[in-house]
């Protein structure tokens, strides 16, 4: 499952990081990398980008962006 | 098995601090750390008010330097971009890491916002693997008590091997603390870090050792190991510094080699694998020493967002916002400003009295008074706008705006931060160009900075105000409103939707913003931040209007017509002397006669000159040489087409502005249409000469300097014109 296609309030965790480039770097530098767990917080009022919970930290992430992580639910 | 990072390829990239007796030398520390771990209040509250922006060339990321004297031990302290980590993923990333690298500070202070260690450790790992031992300073640590979190300094401070000092920010707690420790590190040379950092698979580290020991990095002037880690993490900054010396390609062919073998053996790409090690290397040391409480409740910045990025509310809560802020910055703002103007007029009115008649006494009360007058008439709105954004951004709120806007921004190929300096631009596009910092693609950056200016700001709304108030008497607000807020929004919004699918066509940026939680911002921060603003304000605005006032001034004044002036002065005699003529006439006609020598003063001036010559530019777009020449005036501010016109209307006697007058001559040389043309060809053309500057500054390159002038001229150009000649054949004059 991608994370762009999770509900608000599900907790997920990592299985794979997609993408390439400066975009997987960042998404790793802030925490997100594989087995991370993360909590799906809300969607931005027009749908797109989302927040999500990770360890201390609530980023926000365009859709586009969320769908290269493969999630699965916990 | 912890397999360590082999101490043989450590980064020897700083030589010992070379402090002979101890407590002589002053000590440069740098503070490095995340956005919104409380960095900057900390580094206001070492340096308080001793700071000033630092200069290093070719640098363009602000960075502030300050001094402390502890125990009579005077320290400089220089802040760092905030930064996330230390990958040159973004230009205050390469700024950060270049500045450590570079300019090698005794010790760098590692502030960290302790209620998030996890991620602000991230950064710290990446100053171990530099070789870089520095002082963790665990801010913010009244929230930590206060979210009940339990850390272990002592255990954390041994695993680490790492000074920590716990301080407060906003109350300045334990700030000497932290320069003495640091101090203390510098004095028992301890400030290079020699331990392992990581457990790093072992294919990895023989790929590090591998690529290390290739010839190409022996001409780099940085620790090979660490280059070496950089190549397998795919960095770009190192990449292309490396590029040069690696002629045959022999290096990068190693590089991908081994990156290759990684992801066959494990399955992964060396970035990954590399940053798993870091957090890994980070959770490691928190396993044992960081204790969080229970999650049973919803933390208050949950509970603030349910409303301020709710479905439904977040927008109308958005645009009060904007709203608010606007209301403060322009109405409030109006009483000082109106006050300010009295105060200028009163200047000149007393010089005026003071000083006989002469050119010099003009070269005072118009070129300088009416120049610095021009300026701080604009400092009240200044100050209350950068008060608004301050709070915005010490809140929090402003990455929420981010947050909510970025789906409308990306339609046109922009960031959510774009907002912010589409939002500032409608203050001054001097600080909106420099606010668009804050986006980390060279891309996203460089088109804001080439849109910002077409948002208009409050130098354009004496224009607005002028033109609409003569012409569109009945709903001159209306008007105002439509240029100051909603044209300028337009030519940004489609512009930006012209440029991402002409000439910024590409893959789009990441958009992986934080959400820091909301904060009660300080008084004493807030005040800083907006008073550096206002400062940068004054300090370039302030010198550059009044140089080019002054200018200005000159070319209408030069060269002088003293066959006008004998002409006029016998008709206006002759006037005086009549005997046929009541004294209210003859007042009338004298002053009927000294505006048409003005007049033709100006007329046959340099400027009148240069406004004659480029009138056949302007005619299509109904346009004479009075608008020619002040727009010409108006690359200096755009508040200045409106003094510019004042002085070619005849209505500006001493520096002083008659408002009726000038009212009646706009009606009067103006149709509706025609000065709807004018008013956007203001708005869109080259900003003031401050921005154009600036605009200069930030883009870094000729070219796209160039472009931006000729596309902003261009499309005022074509937008009057369209304007102007489609309104004549619907019949609108």
């Amino acid at each position: 499952m991608n994370l762009g296609r999770c509900s608000e309030g599900d907790r997920v965790k990592v299985l794979k990081m997609g993408g390439s480039g400066m975009i997987r770097k960042r998404l790793m530098e802030m925490g997100i990398l594989k087995g991370a767990e993360i909590r799906v917080v809300k969607y931005a009022p027009l749908k797109d980008p989302i927040e999500v919970e990770v360890g201390d930290s609530h980023l926000s992430l365009r859709i586009c962006e969320a769908d290269f992580i493969d999630v699965e639910k916990i | 098995m912890p397999l360590f990072f082999p101490s043989e390829l450590r980064l020897d990239l700083k030589k010992e601090p070379e402090v002979e007796i101890s407590g002589k030398k002053v000590l440069t520390f740098a503070l490095a750390g995340n956005p919104n771990s409380g960095k900057t209040s900390l580094f206001n509250a070492i340096t308080g008010a001793h700071q000033h922006v630092g200069n290093w060339g070719g640098v363009t990321v602000e960075m502030k330097e300050g001094s402390s004297v502890v125990d009579g031990r005077e320290f400089n302290i220089v802040d760092l971009p905030g930064t996330y980590s230390l990958s040159a993923f973004s230009l205050e990333e390469k700024v950060a890491r270049d500045y450590i690298i570079k300019e090698s500070p005794d010790a760098v202070i590692n502030v960290i916002d302790a209620t998030n260690l996890e991620r602000n450790l991230y950064l710290t790992v990446q100053l171990l693997e530099m070789g870089i031992r520095p002082v963790l300073a665990f801010n913010m640590w009244d929230e930590v008590r206060k979210k009940g979190l339990q850390i272990d300094l002592e255990q954390l401070s041994k695993l680490l091997d790492l000074p920590i000092v716990t301080t407060v920010g906003k109350s300045g707690t334990n700030c000497r603390k932290l320069l003495v420790e640091a101090a203390k590190m510098v004095d028992e040379k301890r400030t290079v870090y020699r331990k392992s950092c990581g457990d790093l698979p072992s294919e990895i580290l023989s790929a590090i050792e591998k690529i290390s020991l290739h010839k190409a990095l022996h001409s780099v002037n940085k620790p090979q190991g660490w280059l070496a880690l950089k190549l397998l993490e795919n960095d770009r900054g190192v990449v292309e510094e490396v590029r040069g010396f690696d002629r045959d390609g022999s290096l990068m062919k190693s590089v991908a080699e081994s990156v290759l073998r990684v992801k066959s053996v494990l399955g992964e790409d060396p970035e990954g694998l590399i940053a798993e090690s870091r957090y890994g290397f980070v959770a490691g040391a928190l396993r044992e020493t960081l204790k969080k409480p229970p999650r049973n409740r919803i933390e208050m910045s949950d509970q603030i967002d349910r409303v301020l990025t709710h479905p439904v509310w977040a927008f109308p809560v958005f645009f009060f916002f904007m709203w608010l802020l606007f209301q403060l910055t322009f109405v409030l703002g109006d009483y000082p400003k109106k006050l300010i103007e009295l105060l200028v007029e009163y200047s000149g009115h007393t010089v005026a009295a003071l000083m006989p008649d002469s050119l010099f006494r003009s070269l005072i009360i118009e070129g300088v008074i009416g120049g610095v007058g021009g300026v701080i008439v604009f400092l009240p709105n200044i100050l209350i706008l950068f008060f608004g954004i301050a709070v915005m951004e010490d809140t929090g709120y402003m990455a929420r705006a981010a947050f909510i806007t970025d789906k409308i921004m990306h339609k046109v190929g922009l960031h959510g931060k774009s907002f912010i300096p589409m939002i500032m631009g409608m203050g001054c596009s001097v600080p909106a160009i420099m606010a668009a910092r804050t986006l980390e693609s060279e891309n996203d950056r460089r088109k804001t900075i080439l849109l910002s200016p077409l948002i208009s700001c409050s130098a354009r709304l004496p224009v607005y105000v002028l033109f609409a108030g003569a012409l569109f008497p009945g709903f001159a607000g209306n008007v105002i409103f439509l240029f100051q807020f909603v044209f300028g929004t337009l030519a940004f919004f489609i512009m930006a939707f012209i440029f991402s699918k002409t000439i910024f066509k590409g893959e789009d940026q990441p958009f992986v913003m934080e959400l820091p939680p909301y904060r009660l911002p300080t008084l004493k921060s807030v005040m800083i931040h907006m008073w550096q603003r206002a400062e940068h304000f004054l300090r370039k605005m302030g010198g550059v209007v009044l140089v080019f006032s002054i200018i200005i001034w000159a070319l209408g004044k030069f060269p002088q017509d003293k066959e006008v002036q004998n002409r006029y002065e016998t008709l206006i005699n002759s006037v005086k002397s009549s005997s046929e003529l009541t004294e209210q006439q003859k007042n009338q006609q004298v002053s009927e006669l000294e505006d048409a020598m003005n007049t033709e003063l100006i007329r046959k001036s340099y400027i009148g000159q240069m406004g004659n010559a480029i009138v056949p530019v302007f005619k299509p777009l109904g346009f004479e040489w009075r608008e020619a020449v002040s727009l010409l005036t108006g690359f200096v501010a755009k508040e200045v087409v409106v003094s510019s016109m004042s002085v070619l209307y005849g209505s500006n006697e001493n520096g002083v502005v008659d408002d009726d007058k000038f009212n009646s001559q706009i009606a009067a040389h103006f149709t509706p249409l025609k000065g709807f043309s004018f008013m956007l060809f203001v708005l869109l053309y080259t900003p003031c000469i401050v921005a154009l500057i600036t605009v200069i500054r930030e883009l870094h390159s000729v070219k796209w300097s160039i472009f931006s002038v000729v596309y902003q001229i261009a499309l005022a150009w074509i937008v009057a014109f369209g304007v102007y000649q489609g309104g004549r054949m619907i019949g609108l004059e």
